[in-house]
């Protein structure tokens, strides 16, 4: 069965499905933000047309900041993104495991998942850091403030399901949560309760750290003209922006695995039908999570970076240790 | 004083030997920046995230308006003056005319009708004026849906201007004498359900404005500019009004028409940014109420529409004002006994609101200043009205107010020219 792990990871789900993904993600959400802003929005072929573009633009290096770094980061962060993408389990691929696994999918790849998302995050500061423009400065360290604020509810949030899930698996294996979340929801009800609040905090830790609109502090079109991002162009602001998407395919099919149950919706018994089936309802869970982040962000204004930190620390990261305190204590009893 | 008085026009605003003390770095805003829509180059002074001192250099477009109208027609410069502004066009053309009307002694022959359809005219325009403000300042704290909602609304404003202008933005009513166009009696029905329609809106928006907190914190005891601070660096406009001066040239000095209409002024104690929200939002609402006792007057209101005006205007100097959207707007012109000016002088409101907002900037989050610095609705290409070029060198050179004043006072004393 070589040639076909080989030919799906080059395709479906691999990484073509992935890119695609990433480009049908960036069209929905600028097509639901500007639908909830009485506009028309862009057509669906958009950020193709867009990506051609940047690529065929000059890609400008300032005076005095280092190429080498300038080039080798933006490719680092397409890469982690990717990564983190072809980590989402989609279809069964191992037949050890017997559940659906990324490609880079493995044992304890739950905690491993965390590694990839603080290391997107860094990747931006260090992004921002070496253009040596004091509007990139600013907002590379807006970024990792943010970063680091939203990450600790984040991280309490995906254990939430992770130990729901542990009542009926032994392993660290985000499949495995996918695949035993709701029978063991089912025999205990009242999980429910702290599995909603960390929902709710994943979708925010989501918006915050795609620099998404309440938490685009670090991206500030109007304060900082576009914060860290401001010195790329052409080729190399196309692949971090198709980064960013990949980032939101990532942390967007984190929040399905985890708290959506995945590609599991019916079983069928037939590998290739199965397979299908996960294809397709991963995408449509995945579409239904942008699409109420992308509508979610047209309802509120930016807040400010100060506010952003006390919101994560006053307000999020109680309700994430509420969180997984309540699902502890119905664990026990 | 010294301290309030004190000169933001540092010598050398890049080096590091003139920075004030306790400023880590400096950011540049503008010339060209996606904040700012016009020209302007803010220097800001930062101590981390937080604000020592702003600074403005301006003199990016310079159009030599005035210099334009020496060389033109009373009647012609009827159709440039507009042009001062892009926005505020019709209140630039309403205090000409009225100049021009005074120095040609006709002002009392202007007939009631006249006098309604200007300030039919004045008034749209602060509202369209005003809703732009807000669309704007709601871009700059980030919540774009507010910014898309208010200016689809605005399109209704925009709709009427046009249908009795003939033009969008640029209505140019106004001629020495009257006015060009009638605003009929299907124009009259036509236009109030669309008045109820966005007085409705305008309501929305500030319910908005007020109730939904994340827009509340961005604008709620930002840049603060109290009422003892207002008197000394006297602000204009609304600018004034945040900080709770009531004056309006519409009800201080009153001109056309406006002591005849049933309507207050607006002002706000508080002196925040919210509070020059508030004033904007309820003088927008205030001005639909004027548009519509307006129309009321028009149904009856009789008189000719253009008066016969001789095109040499006798010799003699005045000084007209009006309250634009953004301001107290002074014109002072000098006629020679000519068909042309022989000085033209327009000092736009945003030059008096300038010292005010940079005043607001000091101790404020870098992330506040574009919401400060958008909150006297800033309009530098009207502001811009002198640049001192060496004719043998080519050197540009910006002058300080204390070498300007010096300079002037031996030009006095040894009756010569300035430069």
């Amino acid at each position: 069965m070589a040639w076909l792990e080989i030919l799906a990871f080059i395709t479906v789900p691999g990484i073509l499905f992935i890119i695609s993904m990433a480009l049908f993600i960036d069209w929905l959400d600028r097509k639901v933000y500007a639908r909830g802003q009485n506009r028309r929005g862009p057509p669906f072929f958009q950020p193709l047309y867009d990506l051609v573009k940047l690529t065929a633009k000059e890609s400008i290096i300032p005076e005095g900041v280092s190429k080498f770094w300038m080039t080798v980061l933006p490719i680092l962060f397409f890469w982690t993104a990717l990564t983190g993408a072809l980590m989402i389990p989609i279809a069964v691929f191992s037949d050890d495991l017997n559940v659906v696994t990324g490609f880079a999918g493995f044992h304890f790849d739950v905690f491993f998942v965390l590694l990839v998302l603080l290391s997107y995050g860094m990747l931006i500061f260090a992004m921002g850091y070496v253009t040596k423009n004091p509007f990139a400065q600013t907002g590379a360290t807006r970024s990792l403030l943010q970063v680091l604020s939203f990450e600790i509810p984040l991280s309490f949030a995906i254990f939430v399901p992770v130990l729901i899930a542990s009542d009926k698996t032994e392993r660290f294996v985000l499949g495995d949560v996918s695949k035993n979340l709701y029978s063991a929801i089912g025999e205990t009800p009242l999980y429910i309760i702290g599995l909603v609040i960390a929902f709710a905090i994943s979708i925010l830790a989501l918006m915050a750290e795609l620099e998404e609109f309440p938490f685009d502090a670090p991206v500030a079109h109007t304060e900082l003209a576009d914060g860290w991002l401001v010195e790329y162009g052409g080729w190399r602001y196309a692949l971090i922006h198709l980064g960013e998407r990949i980032g939101a395919f990532f942390i967007g099919g984190l929040i399905v695995t985890l708290f959506l149950g995945g590609p599991y919706v019916v079983d069928t018994s037939i590998p290739f039908l199965d397979a299908f089936l996960h294809v397709i309802f991963f995408t449509i869970k995945l579409t239904i999570v942008i699409a109420l982040m992308s509508f979610l962000r047209t309802l509120i204004s930016r807040i400010r970076i100060d506010q952003t930190v006390r919101l994560s620390w006053r307000f999020v990261l109680p309700f994430a240790l509420i969180a997984i305190m309540l699902t502890l204590g119905f664990k026990l009893i | 004083m010294a301290e309030i008085y004190r000169s933001r026009f540092r010598a050398d605003p890049y080096g590091d030997k003139d920075a004030p003390p306790g400023s880590d770095y400096r950011i540049f805003i503008g010339p060209q920046h996606p904040w700012a829509e016009e020209p302007a180059h803010f220097i800001i002074h930062l101590k981390g995230e937080r604000v020592v001192e702003a600074d403005i250099r301006i003199g990016f477009n310079l159009r030599g308006l005035e210099k334009a109208m020496e060389a033109r027609t009373w009647r012609q410069n009827t159709l440039l003056v507009p042009r001062a502004c892009g926005i505020c066009s019709a209140v630039h053309q309403n205090i000409y005319v009225r100049l021009v009307e005074r120095l040609a002694g006709i002002e009392k022959d202007i007939s009631e009708r006249a006098r309604l359809i200007r300030m039919f005219s004045l008034e749209a325009e602060r509202v369209h004026s005003h809703i732009l403000w807000y669309g704007i300042l709601a871009h700059d704290t980030g919540f774009d849906t507010l910014l898309h909602v208010s200016w689809r609304d605005r399109e209704i404003i925009m709709d009427i201007v046009e249908d009795i202008s003939g033009n969008r933005v640029n209505p140019a009513l106004m001629m020495i004498g009257g006015v060009k166009r009638d605003i009929t009696k299907e124009k009259i029905e036509r236009t109030r359900p669309k008045l109820d329609e966005l007085i409705k809106q305008v309501e929305y928006h500030k319910k908005v404005f007020t109730e939904e907190a994340s827009i509340r914190n961005r604008l709620e005891n930002v840049g603060v500019l109290t009422k003892e601070e207002a008197k000394k660096i006297t602000p204009n406009g609304p600018t004034a009004r945040g900080s709770g001066i009531p004056f309006d040239v519409r009800k201080s000095y009153p001109y056309e028409l406006y002591d005849e209409l049933d309507w207050k002024p607006i002002y706000y104690p508080e002196g925040d940014i919210l509070a020059l929200t508030l004033v904007r939002l309820d003088e927008t609402l205030e001005s639909l109420n004027i548009l519509k006792q307006i129309l009321d007057k028009l149904e009856t209101a009789e008189g000719e529409l253009l008066q016969r005006v001789k095109t040499k205007v006798p010799e003699g100097q005045y000084m007209t004002r009006a309250e634009a959207p953004r301001g107290e707007d002074i014109h002072f012109g000098v006629a020679n006994g000519t068909d042309k000016p022989e000085r033209y002088k327009i000092r736009a409101p945003s030059l008096g609101n300038i010292d005010a907002t940079l005043r607001r900037m000091d101790g404020e989050y870098i992330a506040d200043v574009p919401v400060i610095l958008r909150s006297y609705d800033p309009c530098f290409s009207c502001t811009n009205r002198i640049m001192i070029i060496n004719e043998t060198t080519g050197e540009k050179k910006i002058m300080f107010q204390d070498e300007f004043a010096k300079r002037a006072i031996k030009a006095k004393k040894y009756n010569r020219a300035i430069f």
